[in-house]
């Protein structure tokens, strides 16, 4: 009997274990409690502020907004926050790629969220917001990752169907390997008029272009312990890719120099067959005012690497609380509103791409009646079931900075992929000792 | 016991001398003694670590300091010699003009009233390899039919930069030697052209000399702008591909605020300000010389 009792309670407590992490019923009541935060300011992303007032009259809290910059502003200001030790705001705005410099500023968010509101997430999305096992944030709908994006008229063109085909064997569609990328980019190119692909050439964009490879190549940025493992047999692969095409005249000369600008001009202007790229240029790029390819865009979902791991290096934009919130709950609370299911229609009606599953398909719908927009939704919605994060170190930025000279120097011919990726190795394990 | 009094000129200077050394003398003084730290922007603790002349020496032996020293002193006297040239050449057909020498003028000086980040957006456009107007006209024009790497190629980018510079900076020596054009007297050209001289030989010995102090202090002002490039070459190349087209500053900065090491970029900046020193005092040199041989009052 007293077992029986021991195992009734024991179901009792087991059944209230997860109403205990459901902590509390969202928004909740939070009557005289101020919640000061910073937050991201920029016309993209204050629309969804006027939320901010509707949450403050159903909890009865109000919140005090103590800052709002640009994203460089807002970084320079917390890190700043963090060296004083004069955190005294309880919400701010949140990126994943920068996520990992601000160690221990934020708490962890799983206790204070119920766990349902949680899985209504896309699960990358909330790997992504992971970190050392900590939920510190939850996604808002600004979240980027590239897809493919293709000139139609090339894959409908019976001449070059059957050039293709007599030239590799295979059928010319819309590629779907980063092989066939290379293959089809080196049959399409023309040059001077005529480029296959591009890709961004210096700064963080070809890092990143570069760690999305290695990791479809089935390779590691950083090993367990923190230190590079880019300079592997799946990295000189990866960089290979670039190289190669560079070689072969397939990219535009310039494309070492490129960044997003100049590759959104460059697809624009029906010089380039095949362009990844992220979704800000969807509209842009159908735009007959804008782009000489209005009408003729395709977009799919980015291509696998030899690994069968597709590319998919994306971020997002969140909102965290700190770890010395006096009042985590109502804090979470509002973090919880502004990415609430209204809150990411409300954002992504005017574009930006959400990161709750149920948004997605509510925008898809919503694309119905537009073919272009509907096509563009749904290969970024695939793609964003492949995206994965920068790599979780807060030295980032500084080995982003010492990498990509090395990786221009190997796509220009001046070192061989090995070379170039072991002296950068050696650079970015200096960063890191001295990080 | 009366309490010292100060003197009048003392009071007077106290505030302009206090000013002076908050926005000058300590951010110079704490700059200085950074450099001889191994100071990180993401490590506050380390401004407190004096290594003494460590960062000195390893920019002794850098050789990439040392490659973007040279190039920033290349770019010097090609920009600086150009814009020289072209201003002159602008002043004086300025000054020829007899009517809308006002709207010329002004005309003149507008490339200097768009921000230089700008200037560098539009030329890293124009010289696109792909969609590049350059490359564009070249190609219609039938003089290639290949599209020139612009931006790519070392010795190109060189000169895409220095296009750009002395773009948006050829007015400051055009505006300034047409101030010296119309300070100066007529008599003397007269007398030259009463004495039979060529237009030759009356601009070189009667125009130039007067319009000498000028083009000196057009050069030391724009010496000390080439000198600290960055705008322009950051937005068109950010000192790539590979290092191709990397300047003094670009490199700064990249220390600085990139691999946030901050007390070797400041070293490096202080012997880059040994290059901006040596220019200003040889122009100094020249302009006095310039004045004594034309005997200006100023």
């Amino acid at each position: 009997m007293t077992k029986l009792l021991a195992g009734v309670s024991a179901g009792v407590i087991v059944l209230m274990v997860p109403g205990l992490a459901a902590a509390q019923e969202l928004p909740g009541k939070f009557a005289g409690v101020t919640i000061e935060a910073k937050l991201i300011g920029g016309q993209q992303y204050e629309g969804l502020y006027n939320r901010i007032a509707e949450w403050e009259s159903a909890t009865g809290a109000k919140v005090n907004v103590v800052s709002k910059k640009s994203h460089f502003e807002l970084d320079k200001e917390i890190k700043s926050d963090m060296a004083s030790g004069n955190i005294t705001w309880c919400v701010g705005s949140n990126h994943s790629s920068f996520a990992p410099i601000y160690e221990g500023l934020y708490t962890d968010l799983t206790p204070l969220i119920p766990k349902a509101e949680i899985d209504a997430f896309v699960p990358g999305n909330i790997a992504a917001s992971t970190i050392d096992g900590q939920l510190v944030m939850l996604p808002r709908a600004q979240f980027d990752v590239s897809a493919l994006y293709y000139q139609k008229s090339l894959y409908t063109d019976e001449a070059k169907k059957k050039a293709y085909k007599e030239k590799t064997g295979n059928d010319l569609v819309p590629p779907d390997t980063w092989e066939e990328v290379a293959r089809q980019a080196e049959f399409f190119a023309a040059p001077p008029n005529f480029y296959g692909t591009q890709f961004a050439g210096k700064d963080e964009g070809v890092v990143g272009r570069f760690y999305e490879m290695l990791i479809a190549e089935g390779g590691e940025y950083l090993d367990k312990d923190g230190k590079p493992a880019f300079n592997s047999e799946a990295g000189v692969r990866a960089l290979d890719w670039f190289v190669n095409l560079y070689k072969a005249k397939a990219v535009p000369a310039g494309t070492t120099n490129y960044v997003w600008d100049d590759l959104g001009a460059g697809f624009a202007s029906g010089t380039i067959a095949l362009n990844l790229d992220w979704p800000g240029w969807a509209g842009f790029f159908n735009d007959p005012k804008s782009s000489k390819v209005a009408g003729n865009v395709g977009v799919k979902v980015q291509p696998k690497g030899s690994s069968g791991k597709r590319t998919g290096w994306s971020g997002h934009h969140g909102f965290s609380v700190t770890e010395s919130c006096a009042n985590k709950e109502a804090a979470a609370s509002l973090v919880w509103w502004l990415t609430n299911e209204d809150s990411q229609k409300l954002e992504a009606a005017a574009g930006p791409l959400p990161t709750r599953t149920a948004v997605w398909a509510w925008d898809i719908e919503q694309a119905k009646s537009d073919p272009y927009k509907a096509e563009v939704l749904t290969a970024f919605q695939e793609a964003a079931q492949h995206a994965f994060p920068v790599a979780a170190t807060p030295a980032w930025t500084e080995i982003s900075n010492q990498i990509f000279p090395e990786l221009q120097a190997a796509i220009l011919g001046d070192k061989t992929s090995k070379q170039a990726l072991d002296d950068a190795a050696a650079k970015a394990s200096k960063v890191l000792e001295e990080f | 016991m009366k309490a010292p009094r100060l003197s009048a000129p003392v009071l007077l200077l106290t505030p302009a001398v206090i000013v002076l050394a908050a926005v000058v003398l300590v951010p110079l003084a704490l700059s200085l003694y950074s450099s001889f730290t191994s100071f990180r922007l993401t490590r506050p603790a380390s401004f407190f670590n004096v290594i003494w002349f460590d960062n000195y020496l390893s920019i002794l032996t850098n050789w990439d300091f040392w490659v973007a020293f040279g190039r920033t002193v290349l770019l010097l006297t090609v920009a600086l010699n150009l814009e020289m040239l072209l201003g002159l050449g602008l002043a004086m057909l300025v000054e020829r003009a007899t009517r809308g020498q006002r709207v010329l003028r002004t005309l003149m000086m507008f490339p200097m009233m768009f921000s230089p980040i700008l200037v560098g957006f539009q030329f890293k456009f124009m010289f696109n390899d792909n969609v590049g107007v350059v490359n564009n006209a070249l190609q219609s024009l039938g003089l290639t039919d290949a599209a020139i790497p612009w931006l790519i190629d070392g010795t190109l980018a060189f000169i895409a930069i220095s296009i750009a510079e002395i773009w948006s900076s050829t007015s400051v020596f055009a505006i300034l030697i047409l101030a010296g054009l119309l300070a100066m007297p007529k008599e003397p050209i007269e007398a030259a052209r009463v004495d039979g001289c060529t237009p030759w030989q009356t601009f070189r010995y009667v125009t130039w000399p007067f319009v000498m102090p000028f083009a000196y202090i057009a050069m030391t002002i724009r010496s000390l702008d080439v000198a600290r490039a960055y705008d322009i070459v950051k937005i068109m190349t950010d000192g790539g591909p590979a290092g191709r087209t990397e300047l003094l500053w670009t490199l700064v900065g990249r220390t600085a605020y990139g691999d946030a090491r901050m007390g070797m970029a400041n070293a490096m900046a202080y012997v880059s300000i040994l290059l901006s020193i040596a220019f200003t005092y040889y122009f100094f040199r020249k302009l006095a010389a310039a004045r004594t041989q034309i005997g200006a009052e100023w």
